[in-house]
């Protein structure tokens, strides 16, 4: 017996068949993912000289990426696992639309490490040879952990939707039928069934919290361990961790914004979870302005002459466009759209979450770049300059090609919004405070 | 060279030594490096690599450092300082680190050639050696046959040793007097000072070793004198090897590493010195400050005087009293007077006290170079520093074999009374040679047409291009054969290319100058010849056997190792082969008006007294100008031209240029040694590249901004350069470094451009002058003006 | 057990760069050329720093040669994920060019900007290619890797040897990297830092010692004696 879904249907859609403009679509990001494929056999066959990168700038756009796209990541994290703790149950459509972007926006960050490496073909070393004192170890682990659970999370709570796939999709091709067979693991649902996924989901999401504060943490180690001005501070673990959930929030409301649209999911996605979404938002935003007013005001007051060439430098100087606009794209305009414009206005949401995720990646460059030209050592004999080459700016374009391209094949293949969750009626138990009402009455905008 | 002196000097003595020297540094600890490598096994056998230490003589400035080179399996693979030396003791510049670049460079030619198009074409044709020598020998022989020898000439660089007297003695048994050293550019105005003061025609030696007080006017002490190391450790023995520390103050309008280094930078308008010198005599006189006695027994025109046939002249007290005033000193240099005068007091009472003169008027030579320069050596006159330990002392040679007496046929004798190209002697009587007059009178056709030019170590075109005179120059002469080691731009230009091996492949030698001892260098080939080159003393004394006759009489040696072997064969061989060098290593300071002091001070005079006594009004000078005043003979200073702020240049073009060798450039690799140029702008941090300093002021005037690419512009020419915005200099000057721009075409770096050339060439902007009566290169300082590219 | 370090006395030293010149000839880095030395990638294992303050005519400048401080708490080594940089037995921190990853972790945390990345394979014209030093522990490092100042190790496995085929016991004093061997003020001392009698310890506890950014508790054994 089937979970009983009113939009089963609507949400089995996207699946029944693979259109032109799909087509059109995965060709365009498989070239741009290819591109990028090509720049990075360049850059291995011809060193990282390629890059832009330089001395005292000895990492640049990758290193921001692999920030960002982890950051990313914890979107999914936050809105399945960190919610489900919190009972909030109006999250439940948008849980698998939010872990999708975690699942396909590690690779890219993990990947953007190993881009980074002036020898990739030594990955291996780290694990014959890692050394548990070097923050890359630490993320290595963190990230690697995270990818695999986030793996286990997202398969687990994909697996009753497979199992419908596999028994409502009939007229699929006969490969995605078997596809669909496979993966279910012969997932019959059984009440039994649920009830223990239910348990392992509860318990994994505490894990998954707890990890996700972790590897957002590490990441900014990477900085925060090392001695140099404007990133030796305690709260740039905090900081790097607001700022992954602020980005990853938004890039849900994206994200969702446009599944709603390219496949009809209006009713199923309705507007309040944007509302609900607003609110949060709200709350990092300002949570993150607060911390960044800690941050600059600490290094400001106390005026050490290493940290104020690297503060200046993001003011005033040479990063001060650069910083100012993040500012606004993060802060200010997001803001006032949240609190008059973004109420009920999807489109104007979209807008905001567009900015704050652009003004993220500038964020996370800002926080690398500066410093790096500005090195205790050197700072003294003028400026460090950094701007990406070309393979860098192939590579990262590959990389957001490669992240949408796999978004955009998945959710022809499977339910985007999970059908089971959103249940009314689970085979077994009658669970409604753990499904949304998802009011069949909610208009589209 | 020549002047061989003993050593008997036989009054009160004063003698130190290099040991001791060498024993003060161990104990200040630095010795640790030159004991251990002194230890090393000549030769080692490690696992198949064949291993040797071959002690040579560098020769990439004119200090000639000896050198330990590491030789594996028959490659140099790394350079030392040979402990054993004494200008170096074991250390080594960077210039002589590197000099394994010169040795390996790809920029090297491999074999003689020919130009076969155009000239300046460069279409070449190798060409093997004896088809290259048959072709100058014919031509050699043609013109003498002519009776045209003289019409034949010989540009050179710096030359080492007996190669001097090789080249002379091939020129004269030849029958030209053609030999045009680049000497009135660099080295000749402080000889011309020594001569014309102190009566002794070389270069000085400053006793930095045991001085309490170094005063620099613009010689570049630590960055390019000409015992570099020796004054480098002199000064660091100064400092912290002995109990009492002496001072260094560098007067300079740019802040170089001599200044920066130095314990105190005055910084002076460009061109200047002289009168700041002045100056200074002025209050060490006014406050009786010099020494009395010195000066009264042992100089000559301190006071006024009357002559033998009485009448009465200036002598150097009244004038600088008069003229060269406080007030009137700080307006000319702009030196506030408290500075002049401090200074003056410390100079006069912390003896012993040097003043440093430049070995290179450069292109600051306004005109006033030689004046300068005995306006400078007055004050070590002044304070008793004259061959005083801690002073200025004289560099002696030591005794070699006779040359063997040659005899001139009546070609050479006809040759040899010709007038000299360069107009030295004739046009400018107190002229060794006038370099930069060279290309303007071969143009002229004056004295006489010149059928063929040999360049060797000297590229004309690129020191004196003179809004490009000298390529016209080299164009006109129907025969132009060069000595080069790498296309340079004026060998671009010749017919025929004779490659000379570098120093690290060849047999010579070098006087050891700058410790004022005696002593020789021995160069010798550290590897086998790289390419198909050939030492140009080995080929002048083949072209020397193929012309026969009285030119070949002249040199009976098979090989210019023999001819080195029997001109040192007085010396210890054997020590001079295990040590790498020979000398005394003892300096015997003469005692004021003991025997020895003849020869200190007036040995060489020619019109004036053998007397003993320094002259602050030059006898030699009024002997030979019969001036009607006397201000001709006595140092001063007039403002030059080209430093008045007021005329129609000045205000078109600001900026005063000022150039000066730096220590990452070696004057004739510059453009071919990769480390070199990746070190080569310190202050700037600029590497591979021109830059132009302004002053901040000027900046701001200008709205330059650091690293911004700028056009630098003189009424004849312009280069670009990249702007170092830079707090060292002299608010309206502007500093381009020398050296680059060179046209040996550079491929360093991943996929650098084929043919690189690497920054620019700051003679581009000058124009080379000569001073009547010295023919000293008058080059400036150059006016230019700056705006962005 | 021996503990090597350096000392540098500012106020001999003239900034002549033999060192950087001598460390390149001894170590074989490469050169880069103009358009990677414009980028900063120049690699030069001591570099000779100016630091130019104040404005005219009241210029002070400060230059100070920089080999790695052979940090006896290096940031270097603690951030190495594969633990291709470590310290040795004697002190002196070195990197294995066959393990690195080329992560630039080490690059990015150490302090004093001494370590270098290849970010090309090294390229010398052939015919330069003669001068390279044949010493094994020089051979060029490739592409991708982190390299920098060694204290000239290949100078200390030579030095032991030669005692050893003469017959002697090794002595501190044997060993001398090829900057301080060439340094033309002299101004570079070199020795055994737990020997209370060398040189080098009697200087770095002279009241003129200091150490860079002493703050930051790396705890260099390159001592500097200041200036006047
Ligand atoms: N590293 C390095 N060392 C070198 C060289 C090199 O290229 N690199 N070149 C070598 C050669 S060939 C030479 S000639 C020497 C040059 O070595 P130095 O004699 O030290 O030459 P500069 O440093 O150019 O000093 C010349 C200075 O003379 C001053 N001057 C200006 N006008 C006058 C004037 O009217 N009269 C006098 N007397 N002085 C004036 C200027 O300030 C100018 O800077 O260096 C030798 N050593
Ligand atoms: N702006 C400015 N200009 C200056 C000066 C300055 O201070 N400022 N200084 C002036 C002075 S003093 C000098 S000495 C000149 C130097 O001027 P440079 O241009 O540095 O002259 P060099 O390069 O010494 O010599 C010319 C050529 O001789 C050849 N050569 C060099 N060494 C050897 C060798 O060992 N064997 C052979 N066969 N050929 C060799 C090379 O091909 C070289 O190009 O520059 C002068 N020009
Ligand atoms: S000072 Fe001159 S001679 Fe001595 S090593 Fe340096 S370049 Fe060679
Ligand atoms: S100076 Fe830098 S590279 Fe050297 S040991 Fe210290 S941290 Fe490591
Ligand atoms: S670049 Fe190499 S040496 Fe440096 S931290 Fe990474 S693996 Fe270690
Ligand atoms: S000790 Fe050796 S490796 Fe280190 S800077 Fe000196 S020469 Fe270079
Ligand atoms: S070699 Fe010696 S004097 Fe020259 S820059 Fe280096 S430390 Fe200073
Ligand atoms: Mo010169």
């Amino acid at each position: 017996m089937e979970p009983k879904n009113q939009h089963t249907q609507t949400i089995l859609a996207p699946i029944r068949k693979v259109s032109k403009g799909d087509y059109l679509l995965w060709g365009a990001l498989t070239a741009l993912l290819l591109s990028g494929l090509v720049a990075w056999i360049w850059q291995y066959i011809e060193g990282l000289g390629i890059t832009g990168m330089n001395r005292p700038v000895y990492w640049g756009v990758y290193i921001t990426n692999f920030v960002f796209f982890i950051g990313l990541a914890h979107s999914g994290t936050f809105i399945s696992a960190i919610l489900r703790i919190a009972g909030q149950s109006w999250r439940a459509p948008l849980t698998r639309a939010a872990e999708a972007i975690t699942l396909f926006s590690l690779p890219f960050g993990a990947g953007s490490i190993i881009i980074d490496m002036g020898r990739p073909e030594r990955l291996l070393n780290l694990v014959f040879y890692g050394r548990y004192q070097s923050p890359i170890l630490w993320d290595v682990t963190a990230v690697s952990l995270y990818l695999l659970s986030s793996v286990v999370f997202f398969y687990l709570s994909l697996l009753p939707d497979i199992a419908m796939c596999r028994d409502r999709l009939t007229n699929v091709p006969h490969w995605q039928h078997r596809m669909y067979e496979i993966l279910a693991l012969g997932w019959n649902h059984d009440s039994e069934q649920y009830h223990r996924l239910e348990k392992v989901l509860d318990g994994m999401a505490v894990f998954m919290t707890m990890l996700v504060v972790t590897v957002h943490t590490v990441v900014s180690w990477l900085f925060g361990m090392t001695v140099q001005p404007g990133w030796h501070t305690a709260l740039i673990g905090p900081f790097f961790l607001l700022g992954a959930i602020l980005s990853g929030t938004a890039a849900v409301v994206i994200v969702l914004a446009l599944l709603r649209k390219a496949y009809r999911l209006e009713k199923v996605l309705h507007n309040g979870l944007f509302n609900s979404l607003r609110k949060l938002l709200i709350t990092f935003v300002l949570g993150w302005l607060y911390m960044m007013i800690a941050e600059y005001l600490t290094i400001g007051y106390s005026n050490m002459t290493e940290e104020m060439v690297v503060l200046t430098d993001k003011f005033s100087g040479t990063y001060a466009t650069m910083f100012w606009s993040m500012t606004v794209f993060v802060f200010v305009i997001p803001l006032l759209i949240f609190i008059f414009k973004g109420k009920n206005s999807v489109g104007w949401m979209v807008f905001a979450s567009v900015l704050i995720n652009i003004g993220m990646w500038m964020e996370r460059y800002i926080v690398i770049i500066p410093t790096e030209i500005s090195p205790r050592m050197l700072h003294v004999m003028g400026q460090g300059s950094y701007l990406p080459a070309l393979p860098e700016i192939l590579i990262t374009i590959a990389c957001f090609a490669g992240l949408i391209l796999l978004y955009a094949v998945f959710t022809r293949f499977f339910p985007i919004i999970p059908i089971w969750e959103t249940a009314e009626e689970l085979p077994g138990h009658a669970h409604s405070t753990k499904t949304s009402p998802a009011p069949s009455s909610a208009s589209s905008d | 060279m020549e002047n061989s002196q003993s050593q008997t000097q036989k009054s009160k003595l004063s003698r130190r030594d290099f040991l001791k020297i060498g024993a003060a540094t161990v104990v200040a600890g630095a010795g640790v490096s030159v004991v251990q490598s002194a230890k090393k096994p000549v030769v080692t056998q490690s696992g198949s690599l064949e291993e040797a230490i071959i002690k040579t003589t560098c020769a990439l400035c004119p200090s000639g450092c000896g050198l330990d080179v590491r030789v594996v399996n028959g490659k140099a693979v790394k350079v030392e300082g040979n402990p054993l030396h004494p200008l170096n003791q074991g250390v080594c510049c960077l210039k002589g680190q590197t000099a394994l670049e010169v040795l390996y460079s790809p920029e090297r030619i491999k074999h003689p050639r020919i130009q076969t198009g155009a000239r300046g074409s460069g279409d070449w044709k190798e060409i093997s050696w004896d088809e290259a020598l048959d072709l100058v020998v014919d031509k050699l022989a043609e013109l003498r046959e002519d009776g045209k020898s003289h019409s034949v000439a010989l540009m050179h660089g710096e030359l080492r040793g007996q190669m001097r007297q090789v080249v002379n003695r091939f020129m004269r048994a030849y029958g030209s007097p053609n030999v045009i050293s680049r000497e009135s550019l660099g080295e000749g105005t402080a000889r011309l000072a020594m001569w014309l003061s102190q009566g002794v025609n070389t270069i000085p030696v400053y006793d930095i070793n045991n001085a309490n007080y170094v005063l620099t006017f613009g010689g570049n002490l630590l960055e390019s004198s000409r015992n570099l190391i020796g004054y480098l450790s002199a000064t660091a023995f100064m400092r912290r090897g002995r109990p009492q520390r002496g001072k260094l103050v560098a007067v300079h309008p740019r802040l170089s590493l001599t200044g920066i280094k130095a314990d105190e930078w005055v910084p002076i308008r460009p061109g200047t010195y002289g009168a700041l010198a002045l100056g200074m005599a002025s209050v060490i006189i006014n406050s009786k400050l010099y020494d009395e006695d010195f000066v009264r027994d042992f100089t000559y025109g301190f006071e006024d005087f009357e002559d033998a046939e009485s009448n009465s002249h200036q002598g150097f007290k009244s004038l600088v009293l008069e003229s060269y005033t406080l007030d009137r000193v700080s307006a000319i240099t702009g030196v506030p007077t408290d500075v002049i005068a401090r200074v003056a007091g410390e100079f006069a009472t912390n003896r012993p006290a040097v003043a440093v003169l430049p070995t290179e008027p450069g292109e600051l030579s306004s005109g006033n170079a030689l004046h300068t320069a005995l306006a400078v050596h007055a004050l070590n006159a002044l304070v008793g520093s004259i061959d005083a330990q801690g002073g200025v002392i004289l560099q002696r040679f030591p005794e070699l074999t006779e040359w063997p007496a040659y005899a001139l046929d009546s070609d050479a004798r006809k040759g040899e009374k010709q007038e000299r190209l360069d107009g030295a002697g004739t046009q400018f009587p107190l002229a060794i040679s006038a370099y930069q007059n060279v290309p303007e009178r071969i143009l002229k056709g004056k004295p006489y047409p010149i059928e063929a030019l040999f360049l060797l170590n000297d590229n004309p075109v690129y020191d004196v291009p003179n809004g490009g005179q000298s390529v016209e120059a080299l164009m006109k002469v129907p025969f132009v054969v060069s000595f080069a080691s790498t296309l340079d731009e004026s060998a671009a230009h010749a017919d025929l290319i004779l490659p000379a091996s570098t120093f690290m492949e060849v047999w010579g030698d070098d006087y050891l100058e700058g410790t004022g001892y005696p002593g020789i260098s021995l160069r010798r080939p550290v590897v086998e010849p790289v390419h198909d080159t050939r030492a140009p003393g080995d080929v002048l004394l083949d072209l020397a056997q193929r012309l026969g006759g009285s030119v070949g009489k002249a040199f009976p040696w098979n090989s210019y190792k023999e001819l080195i072997e029997d001109r040192l064969s007085t010396l210890d061989w054997e020590k001079l082969e295990a040590n790498g060098n020979w000398s005394e290593l003892v300096y015997f300071n003469a005692e004021p008006g003991s025997p020895a002091w003849n020869d200190v001070v007036g040995r060489d005079r020619l019109n004036a007294p053998k007397d003993g006594r320094f002259d602050f009004f030059s006898r030699e000078l009024f002997a030979t100008l019969a001036p009607d005043s006397d201000l001709s003979c006595l140092p001063h200073f007039e403002i030059p031209t080209t430093l008045t702020d007021s005329t129609a240049d000045s205000i078109e073009y600001p900026f005063l240029l000022v150039t000066q060798p730096l220590i990452t450039q070696s004057q004739q690799w510059q453009g071919i040694v990769p480390t070199l140029q990746e070190s080569y702008g310190l202050q700037g941090n600029v590497k591979w590249d021109s830059w132009v300093e302004v002053s901040q002021k000027a900046a701001e005037a200008l709205h330059l901004e650091d690293g911004e690419r700028v056009w630098v512009e003189s009424p004849i020419n312009r280069v670009q350069a990249t702007v170092r915005v830079y707090a060292g200099i002299w608010p309206n000057a502007v500093y381009l470094p020398p050296g680059q721009g060179h046209h040996t075409f550079v491929r360093w770096g991943r996929k650098s451009k084929e043919n690189s050339i690497v920054g620019a060439n700051p003679n581009m902007l000058t124009k080379f002058d000569s001073e009547p009566l010295t023919g000293l290169a008058v080059a400036g300082p150059a006016r230019v003006r700056i705006y962005p590219v | 057990m021996l503990r090597w370090g350096m000392v540098i006395d500012l106020d001999k030293c003239f900034a002549c760069q033999s060192c950087t010149a001598a460390c390149r000839m001894e170590n074989n880095t490469p050169v880069a050329g103009k358009d990677q030395a414009d980028m900063g990638r120049a690699i030069l294992w001591n570099e000779v720093l100016p630091f130019v303050e104040g404005e005219y005519p009241n210029v002070h400048t400060t230059i100070l040669p920089r080999p790695c401080m052979h940090c006896d708490e290096p940031s270097c080594v603690k951030v190495c994920p594969v633990q291709a940089t470590f310290m040795n037995e004697e002190g002196t921190v070195l990197v294995n060019y066959d393990r690195c990853i080329g992560c630039r972790m080490c690059t990015v945390a150490c302090p004093y900007a001494v370590r270098y990345f290849n970010w090309y394979a090294p390229e010398w014209p052939d015919a330069l290619k003669e001068h390279l030093n044949p010493d094994p522990e020089v051979a060029p490092r490739p592409k991708g890797v982190v390299e920098k100042c060694t204290f000239c190790v290949q100078r200390l496995r030579k030095a032991r040897e030669e005692a050893e085929a003469e017959g002697r016991t090794f002595n501190a004093t044997d060993y001398t990297p090829a900057c301080v061997e060439t340094c033309t003020g002299r101004a570079r001392y070199f020795g055994d830092l737990n020997d209370p009698n060398s040189l080098v310890s009697k200087l770095s506890h002279s009241p003129r010692a200091f150490r860079m950014f002493e703050e930051l508790g790396t705890h260099p054994k390159v001592y500097y004696l200041k200036q006047g």
